[in-house]
């Protein structure tokens, strides 16, 4: 075959993917309610073997973390203590209005009225994978359907909020965390609930936002928690208030959040599994 | 040359990328090892087989990672194709070729990726990717970039003469 005509063909071949890969790109964005199957099957045979190569990774990082954190455990032995009698003295206060409560719940049942922020019991996983793209901040978990995940399951750690479900296999599910660009979660300040707002990923760590109401004060230091508008249930750590400013229209008060979770250091996750509603 | 064993490096390679490579970030930057291994086949092999690679390697990284299907592919598509226009004007043995290269593909890579993760309606900052970052993210990937060329290089010339003898 001569040269021009190879080299031609190879141009035209070339041509037709690479316009077959924006249409692919335009079917798959988007909020999809289910992976395709060939996204389903390469997930179950890669989630297994990126699991096996995490494992003895996430057994190093355990004990580094041990090791590392040991000088520590003293001292913050002795501030759970303190903790601990201070939460005792709490209780006691709260049995008191612990028994309104469960009239209240009595009464729930029989109305028979279902929460909307009932959720199962929260499935623990590990993350196996991350994308390594700058602008999406999404990564791979190894716990999918076959443990209870849906799309929109709420995930969580230990510190706060992290994120939620964006597609989910047998075996695997994907997490878009909230420092994502494209994620976004209404706050109430925990400091005082009636001022409200919302906060976006952005491309930094840090998350930026504005309150709803402008009249409304917010503090540097303040703790920011879920407000249970949209899909993530009220009262979760978001993170704290870092700086306060004016956003770019001037008319609104714009806020920078740090994460309470460390997006670069997570590596188990706890997921809220939606509850069948029927 | 062998394609299994090439389609088996790529595989091993995505896998490695997106779990062990992933805690070695540098300021929050990390190696794309797909994008070097691209850039080296195209550079050494011929055209088509580098578009073959190119379209596994990146098909199976959007699978993998992705958020939707296709960004990859059709960046590692491009690469592959634009290297193999200038394939025979290029010193293979030079040090500068692997380093020019990645610059080049890393400039084009976040190009593109800005450019249809914007067209999709995500949400871009454009401030971020004219920051630091960028810098450590080519100085970073260029240092990988001359090992990962110089290994191939060593690796497709002892397959080459493998098969001559």
């Amino acid at each position: 075959m001569s040269k021009p005509f190879l080299n031609r063909k190879i141009a035209i071949i070339t041509t037709v993917l690479l316009i077959l890969m924006v249409i692919f790109m335009g079917i798959t964005s988007g909020d999809r309610e289910q992976v395709s199957v060939v996204e389903r099957w390469v997930g179950n045979i890669v989630t297994p073997i990126q699991r096996a190569v995490m494992t003895p990774i996430h057994a190093v990082q355990d004990r580094v973390y041990d090791i590392a954190n040991f000088a520590q455990l003293n001292q913050q032995n002795q501030e759970l203590q303190q903790k601990l009698i201070d939460k005792e003295q709490e209780i006691i206060q709260s049995r008191l209005s612990e028994s309104e409560l469960e009239e209240l719940r009595g009464l729930q049942e029989a109305l028979n009225y279902v929460s909307a922020e009932a959720h199962g019991e929260p499935i623990s996983a590990r993350i196996i994978s991350k994308s390594n793209a700058d602008w999406f901040n999404v990564f791979t978990i190894n716990a999918g359907e076959n443990h209870g995940i849906n799309l929109d399951s709420v995930v969580l750690s230990e510190r706060g909020l992290v994120g939620r479900i964006i597609e989910a296999g047998d075996n695997w599910a994907r997490v878009m965390s909230i420092s994502d660009s494209n994620s976004s979660v209404s706050f109430k300040v925990l400091r005082d609930a009636n001022v409200e707002g919302i906060v976006q990923g952005s491309a930094t760590e840090e998350l930026e936002g504005y309150l709803f109401d402008p009249r409304m004060e917010i503090q540097k230091g303040d703790q920011l928690v879920t407000s249970g508008q949209g899909i993530f249930p009220e009262g979760i750590l978001i993170g704290e208030v870092t700086e306060i400013g004016k956003s770019r229209e001037q008319l609104l008060d714009a806020v920078t959040v740090q994460p309470a979770v460390d997006f670069q250091k997570i590596n188990r996750v706890l997921i809220l599994g939606l509850e069948d509603m029927n | 040359m062998n394609r299994i064993i090439i389609l088996g490096i790529l595989t091993i390679n995505i896998i490695l990328q997106t779990t062990i490579l992933n805690i070695t970030t540098i300021n929050g930057t990390t190696l794309n090892t797909s994008l070097m291994l691209i850039i080296a086949i195209s550079v050494y092999m011929k055209p088509r087989e580098s578009l073959l690679y190119a379209l596994y390697t990146g098909l199976l990284l959007d699978t993998v990672t992705g958020v939707f299907i296709g960004l990859n592919t059709f960046i590692f598509l491009l690469i592959a194709y634009g290297i193999s226009i200038i394939q025979e004007e290029m010193v293979k043995e030079s040090y500068l070729t692997p380093i020019l290269l990645g610059i080049a593909s890393i400039l084009i890579y976040n190009f593109f990726s800005l450019f249809f993760v914007y067209l999709l309606g995500y949400t871009v900052r454009l401030a971020h990717y004219f920051s630091l970052n960028t810098f450590i993210e080519i100085g970073y990937n260029s240092v990988f970039m001359l090992l990962i060329y110089t290994l191939f290089g060593k690796f497709y010339n002892r397959r080459i003469k493998e098969v001559k003898y």
